[in-house]
């Protein structure tokens, strides 16, 4: 069965609320993939909160509810992977200024994550269409 | 001289009886259930599951863990209506 995970820009449309967040969680509910949450989004997402309450909110709701097997964090292999991964971007002629930005290495961590796990990203980041191309990791939009 | 064996208690037999079935694993229990064949057929090919256990236990796992998930995101819905997007 399908597994999935929401890229950041999906749970801050859930945290913000609005018609988004309705058909981003309607679309979940009836698509019948299991989801999974990849520790590296929840990293970034953290990033994002400014209050105690708000990082713990984050935790409470999308982490916490979520058995060990489904909670996805990069193996050693799977760390090493990344680094030969933006290692074979640079060579390949890939921005080194961008691929410098610590949120786009990230991004090619979830991406490389994602390929290994076989794990459809819902994102909309356009960060990930240019990353796809070298990690050849599945993506989606999320839904609208 | 003959020997007469003592008469065992129903409770012996009885513990004797129940030792003999088949272990179960922990925390599982017979449980005697009307299934519909073909939705079990179809839930083995969609799990990749090989036993009629296996796959009670997997679907019902998931259904749960599933029904978590979406829980704590409409709790989250709306809940921090200015969270910042960064530049990411």
């Amino acid at each position: 069965m399908a597994l999935s995970a929401l890229d950041t820009n999906g749970y801050v449309e859930i945290l913000r609320g609005g018609a988004r967040d309705v058909a981003i969680r309607g679309a979940l509910a009836a698509s019948g993939t299991r989801l999974v949450v990849l520790m590296p989004v929840i990293a970034e997402l953290l990033q994002g909160a400014r209050r105690g309450v708000e990082e713990r909110r984050i935790v409470q709701r999308f982490v916490e509810p979520l058995p060990a097997n489904r909670r996805i964090a990069a193996t050693p292999a799977e760390w090493a992977a990344t680094g030969a991964q933006v290692a074979a971007m640079l060579r390949a002629g890939h921005d080194p200024q961008e691929l410098a930005r610590r949120s786009f290495w990230l991004d090619v961590h979830v991406g490389q994550l994602c390929r290994a796990r076989g794990i459809t990203l819902l994102t909309d980041d356009a960060d990930h269409a240019r990353i796809a191309r070298h990690v050849r990791h599945r993506t989606a939009p999320l839904p609208t | 001289m003959a020997t007469r064996k003592p008469a065992r208690s129903s409770t012996a037999r009885a513990a004797t009886k129940a030792s003999a079935k088949p272990a179960t694993r922990a925390g599982r229990e017979r449980q005697n259930l009307l299934v519909n064949p073909e939705s079990l057929r179809r839930a083995m090919a969609a799990l990749g599951t090989t036993n009629m256990s296996e796959t009670v236990n997997v679907a019902l796992d998931r259904l749960a863990e599933d029904a978590a998930i979406l829980r704590g995101l409409d709790a989250a819905a709306g809940s921090i209506p200015d969270f910042p997007y960064l530049d990411t």
